[in-house]
């Protein structure tokens, strides 16, 4: 199966850049990386006594963004108030924040040592790139506005409120799974 | 019982960013690993071509959630101490469906969006715009929301505690429900192939 | 038997070690455990009383003067006698609130009641869950009340300069918190007394922002 994908996209990015001479290393077992991952989030409960995140960190960007732009709007809104805090430490000074800046750091390793850094687009065959990135745009659009809804995004719901077996969380994964599949077919262009 | 570090004060704030640094490149390295910087990866899922975003997921909650639970079972960790979020049913109902959909649509989650940016990948900044997007129009959508927002509370609540089953039991369960998971998984891909296969013949 | 283990794939060993695992969580017990009060009988009456943090009245005027704030004083009494009077920068918790509070584990904090006796109770709880900065101020507000608001000044005829410095801190201290100092030791001013009016807190922070409260969700 590894295989088959390898060469799936070997053959998409060779339409896209002229010379392939580095391989990329074909991606680990899944088992094995979830393990990796779960040890990773484990130590973050065990240190910190919080797990992984990802949409807080934006939320707190967007946050100091409108506070900057129009500081009366942002003091009266109390979504924006509570990633700026109390006005005592600089909201920007924030774990999450910290946190995503790492993984972009980690992506970027991991993707070097395997030779999987390369520009380009991830789209399936049948559909353009104006298209994929129209619809990246409005898949990003609303899976910020759901996941500011639901508390939490895949990280920081699905995964960390997962392995702490918190209520709301197997509630927003289940439905994540479920939209999803709903909507795949209707776009299915987009990727197979 | 010394865990949660942070919680008994071993280390303070500052020390604790750097300590979400090191997390992060640790969480970013694994996504990248897992193939979750490939928004055609994370689709796959939901065409059943591909099945890595359910093993790996999968597999780190059970991963964590069997650490975490004998951690806390030796006494080592105080479980009471770990951040559970609020529960709102029809948000986190809804709030899922529409992530869901973004998902299909987006290709991408927050988390996994960024390790994509860091190999290189456009449309993972345009998703990214677009998330940005999204939260801003929710923040001012905020005020006329922000009832639902708040409704049907249930506060901070597990599984054991709301269905009222010891909590290594739904531990046992929810590993099951794994395994099966993946056991589905691997069969749906193998028709898949075979089917792709065929195709071509 | 071996045999058959050993052609396992990784993948399916990995998932029979899972699956072990949970068979042994179904019979582990609570994870919870630890917070149900199972507290050893000997380890309780082995808790000496020097290991009880106690504060004094002077040190913590003196904290409050210099506007300290790295510590939480927390009010034991009921909020009428707290309204009446309360230390100034103190918040009101009684002790059957204080598990549900955001009293934080790592944070110093100080307990006061009328008397020694309710505090040390708090104190036992806290202890026994944990909380790792707790202290109570000795004599409690009864104290606070003798020798800060309402100290007496030894004052003889011919005090030396010693003394004299002390009479002067001691009435400025008690001025600062709205006593006066008593110049006779009888019993009757002691009583006479009116408990300061409580101002409205100028410009002393009531809440503080302390780094760990802050917001853990993703």
């Amino acid at each position: 199966m590894n295989g088959l994908t390898h060469k799936l996209s070997h053959i998409f990015e060779h339409g896209d850049h002229a010379h392939i001479h580095v391989k990329e290393k074909p991606f680990s077992n899944p088992y094995f990386v979830g393990i990796g991952l779960g040890l990773v989030l484990l130590a973050a409960f065990v240190i910190m006594g919080r797990g992984l995140g990802a949409s807080g960190a934006l939320s707190t960007a967007i946050a100091v963004s409108v506070s900057k732009i129009a500081p009366e709007h942002a003091s009266k809104n109390s979504f924006y108030q509570e990633y700026l805090g109390d006005g005592n430490t600089n909201p920007l000074k924030d774990w999450l924040i910290f946190q995503v800046i790492g993984v972009l750091f980690g992506g970027f390793i991991s993707g070097s040592l395997s030779h999987r850094v390369k520009k380009g687009i991830e789209k399936g065959p049948r559909i353009s790139t104006k298209m994929r990135l129209i619809y990246a745009f409005i898949g990003g659009g609303l899976l910020g506005w759901g996941a500011k809804l639901a508390r939490g995004c895949m990280s920081g719901q699905a995964l960390t409120g997962g392995a702490v077996l918190n209520l709301g969380s197997w509630i927003f994964m289940m439905m994540v799974f479920a939209g999803g599949y709903a909507a795949a077919y209707f776009f299915r262009r987009q990727w197979i | 019982m010394s865990a949660p570090f942070f919680k008994f004060d071993y280390f303070g704030t500052d020390v604790s960013l750097i300590i979400a640094f090191l997390i992060g490149i640790a969480f970013g390295i694994a996504l990248e690993k897992g193939g979750f910087g490939r928004a055609t990866i994370l689709a796959a899922q939901f065409y059943f071509t591909n099945m890595r975003v359910l093993k790996v997921m999968f597999t780190a909650i059970i991963t964590a959630m069997l650490g975490l639970f004998f951690l806390s079972v030796i006494g080592f960790l105080d479980l009471s101490l770990i951040y559970l979020t609020p529960t709102n049913v029809m948000p986190n109902l809804i709030g899922g469906l529409v992530a869901g959909v973004g998902f299909v649509i987006g290709g991408y989650c927050p988390g996994t969006s960024i390790v994509a940016v860091a190999t290189g990948k456009i449309d993972a900044v345009v998703y990214l715009i677009g998330m940005f997007f999204g939260i801003f129009v929710f923040g001012e959508m905020f005020p006329s929301i922000e009832e639902f927002f708040n409704s049907t509370a249930m506060g901070s609540v597990t599984l054991p505690q709301f269905f009222n089953i010891p909590y290594g039991v739904i531990v046992f369960l929810v590993v099951l429900m794994a395994i099966g998971a993946f056991t589905a998984a691997e069969w749906g891909e193998k028709k898949m192939a075979n089917k792709s296969l065929e195709k071509k013949v | 038997m071996k045999k058959f283990f050993s052609n396992l794939s990784a993948e399916k060993k990995l998932a029979m070690f899972a699956i072990a695992l949970g068979i042994i969580a179904v019979f582990a017990g609570d994870p919870y455990g630890k917070n149900s009060l199972k507290i050893n009988a000997k380890e309780l009456s082995l808790i000496s009383s020097d290991e009880i943090g106690k504060v004094k009245v002077e040190d913590l005027a003196d904290d409050i003067i210099k506007s300290k704030s790295d510590f939480r004083l927390i009010d034991l009494r009921k909020s009428e006698e707290y309204a009446k009077y309360n230390i100034p920068n103190s918040e009101n918790i009684q002790v059957d609130q204080l598990l549900n509070s955001d009293l934080q584990r790592n944070e110093k904090i100080i307990l006061y009641s009328d008397n020694d006796i309710e505090a040390t109770q708090a104190w036992f709880l806290l202890k026994t869950n944990n909380y790792k900065g707790v202290n109570i101020i000795l004599g409690g507000l009864n104290n606070w009340k003798e020798n800060i608001l309402f100290p007496k000044c030894d004052c003889g005829e011919n005090p030396t300069i010693e003394q004299k410095h002390k009479h002067d801190k001691l009435a400025a201290v008690s001025k600062y918190f709205g006593g006066n100092i008593q110049t006779n030791s009888s019993e009757e001013n002691l009583v006479k007394n009116e408990m300061p009016q409580l101002s409205a807190p100028t410009g002393i922070i009531l809440k503080k922002t302390l780094g760990k409260k802050k917001r853990e969700g993703c």
